[in-house]
């Protein structure tokens, strides 16, 4: 339990600092808060101006400016739209659902997939199929995911027409069909997996290689185990510890790719988003998803952390 | 009696002179060796060719420029007529093998000033965490955290929408948001060689923290860091391409080859070779620098017995 207050209020600092960055970033973005009232009302006098400004707080030092802010944030008020003028927390409320059904699907695919993959190639070390592992691992690294997006669009979609290109369900469906949603959600999970599945799989190949080389499996071998029951009550468990730290980086690569492969498949989520407020320099918007994804990322290393001590016991004793 | 042993055998030797047995000469024997690293060095230094020699072969081989549209030749599928539709045409008619030459530039361009400028702040920041300690470490570990909590896509959309990059500027916007990693492998290594006894035998003589820093402790450093290097490059590429095809970084007509998929999605259907072409040269190039830095950090690993 200390443990987790310990690492929570590690945390703080850093969060203060991405705050700091984003208030420091929308100051010096062009663009006036005043702008949504005056959008309002092209006739509105100086004095208007002046008195709006003291009661949105403009004139106040930055420092007491920022605090100010912060407590909003901290309420989860992030201001308004400037081109929709709707509550940011209400615009992101209604796409975070889907970015995170897509960041989930991704990371259940991945995950089993890069596990099997990595241990096998390491049982497997040296033969054609290890190799084919891990070519495929470097590929998943070197390829840019949304070409990779594009070229599955083109197979399965254009021409093969297995698969749906774009949205979340079909147009003009009414209520919530299942099958439908999970016919849309297969191409885009499966390519934001990729990036995941080549991590993966090279992290289990070299910690599987390293555990089989311990002692304890080769006594667990001489005991007469069975393969298959040595590797999942010894060998897999302690070479799986370390992946949990690696999960919890995930979160913020899911993140970055989440919001390319949405713009390929016209997936409405947070990154499209994000995409739409940097074309109308929506600040308050690109702010607020700023700080709520990185925030998001913060939380990952944090339950990765966690874990970790409770998977790992020779942590919790230090 | 031995001495005059050794002589002889020395005399009968057949080589005359001794392998090397410092780092680089292992390292260079080693890379020799290593067939798929030369490979990926031949393939990449094609590529920069390519780049190097776009403006004169587009004048004198192609005959075309970039930029030239020619509306009755749009979306032409490749073809060996001509040299520039080897690989077919865009939606305005331009050639696309000329196109992807210069994108090649611009790309890699920005790939080298994006991973100078990571190098630059990442080595800085390192080498003073790592050999300072205490708070000024603590002071850079912040920042590091902060910055690395951010997804990069959105630092990268921020500032994309706090100025228009152009090409150059776009590069130095990359190197600045992705000096992170660098950082933190330089502390790592410098916390370990500042242990050393040549560091205490240079202070021994009055020499001052800057001068250990960067005279002493940087060379031995570089190993690792001409590893990253080569990886670095190749994340600079496709961060690069990414937001280029999103529509934020190297703007047209300027060819880069994320950009060039922007508009070729919409002609998925009509010209698949408008969407094959970039995404295959940025998996080729981004591949052969991540060959290049496996076989050297292999080659550089002390550890390896011969």
């Amino acid at each position: 339990m200390k443990f987790i207050i310990r690492r929570l209020i590690l945390a703080i600092p850093t969060l203060l600092g991405i705050t700091m960055l984003t208030f420091a970033i929308q100051r010096v973005a062009p663009g006036d808060p005043v702008r949504i009232f005056t959008y309002a009302e092209p006739d509105i006098s100086q004095e208007e101006i002046v008195r709006l400004r003291s009661q949105l707080g403009l004139d106040k030092p930055l420092p007491v400016q920022y605090l100010v802010w912060l407590g909003r944030i901290v309420r989860l008020d992030m201001g308004r739209s400037y081109t929709t003028h709707r509550p940011v927390t209400e615009m992101m409320g209604e796409r975070i659902g889907n970015t995170l059904t897509l960041a989930i699907t991704a990371l259940l695919i991945a995950l089993p997939m890069g596990i099997t993959l990595g241990v096998y190639s390491a049982f497997k070390q040296g033969t054609i199929l290890d190799n084919i592992g891990r070519v495929f691992a470097v590929l998943g690294n070197t390829i840019p995911h949304f070409w990779l997006g594009l070229l599955f669009i083109l197979v399965f979609s254009v021409h093969l027409r297995w698969f749906p290109s774009s949205g979340v369900s079909t147009l003009g469906r009414q209520g919530f069909d299942l099958l439908d949603r999970l016919w849309h959600l297969f191409l885009p999970a499966i390519v934001l997996a990729t990036g995941g599945i080549a991590n993966y799989s090279r992290y289990m190949r070299t910690e599987t290689l390293e555990v089989i080389r311990q002692d304890y499996i080769r006594t667990a071998y001489a005991k007469g185990l069975v393969p298959w029951v040595m590797l999942y009550r010894h060998a897999l468990r302690n070479a799986l510890i370390p992946l949990v730290t690696i999960l919890g980086g995930s979160l913020a690569s899911l993140f970055s790719g989440a919001l390319v492969i949405e713009n390929v498949f016209s997936w409405p989520g947070m990154g499209r988003l994000g995409y739409d407020a940097v074309l109308q320099r929506d600040y308050p918007v690109l702010m607020g998803l700023t700080v709520i994804s990185s925030a998001l990322v913060i939380l990952g290393y944090l339950l990765a952390d966690i874990a970790y001590a409770l998977v790992d016991p020779r942590i919790r004793h230090e | 009696m031995a001495i005059s042993q050794r002589a002889s055998l020395s005399a009968n030797a057949s080589f005359t002179q001794e392998p090397s047995a410092s780092l680089w000469g292992t390292a260079r024997r080693r890379l020799r060796g290593d067939k798929l690293t030369l490979a990926a060095f031949a393939v990449l230094g094609l590529l920069v060719a390519m780049a190097l020699a776009a403006p004169w072969l587009s004048k004198n081989f192609f005959h075309t420029t970039y930029e030239a549209i020619d509306l009755s030749m749009r979306l032409k599928p490749p073809s060996l007529e001509r040299p520039l539709w080897w690989l077919g045409t865009d939606e305005y008619g331009r050639s696309q093998l000329v196109r992807l030459m210069y994108g090649a530039q611009v790309s890699m361009g920005i790939g080298v000033l994006a991973a100078l400028i990571n190098l630059s702040i990442g080595i800085t920041l390192g080498l003073t965490a790592g050999y300072y300690r205490g708070r000024l470490d603590e002071i850079i570990n912040w920042l590091v955290t902060t910055f690395v909590s951010i997804p990069t896509i959105f630092l990268l959309l921020v500032v994309a929408a706090l100025f228009r990059p152009n090409a150059v500027s776009l590069g130095l916007v990359i190197g600045s948001i992705s000096w992170m990693s660098v950082a933190r492998i330089v502390r790592g290594q410098v916390f370990a060689a500042r242990e050393r006894d040549y560091v205490l035998a240079a202070r021994s003589i009055g020499a001052t923290n800057r001068r250990i820093m960067w005279v002493h402790i940087l060379p031995n450093v570089l190993p690792i860091v001409l590893i990253i290097m080569g990886m670095d490059i190749g994340g600079v590429i496709l961060w690069e391409s990414a937001i280029s095809y999103l529509g934020f970084g190297v703007q047209p007509p300027m060819a880069s080859w994320g950009n060039m998929l922007t508009n070729a999605a919409g002609f998925l259907f009509h010209a698949p070779w408008l969407v094959i072409a970039p995404g295959f040269f940025i998996s080729l190039t981004v591949l052969c620098l991540y060959l290049i830095g496996d076989g050297l950090r292999d080659a550089l690993d002390p550890r390896l017995k011969e």
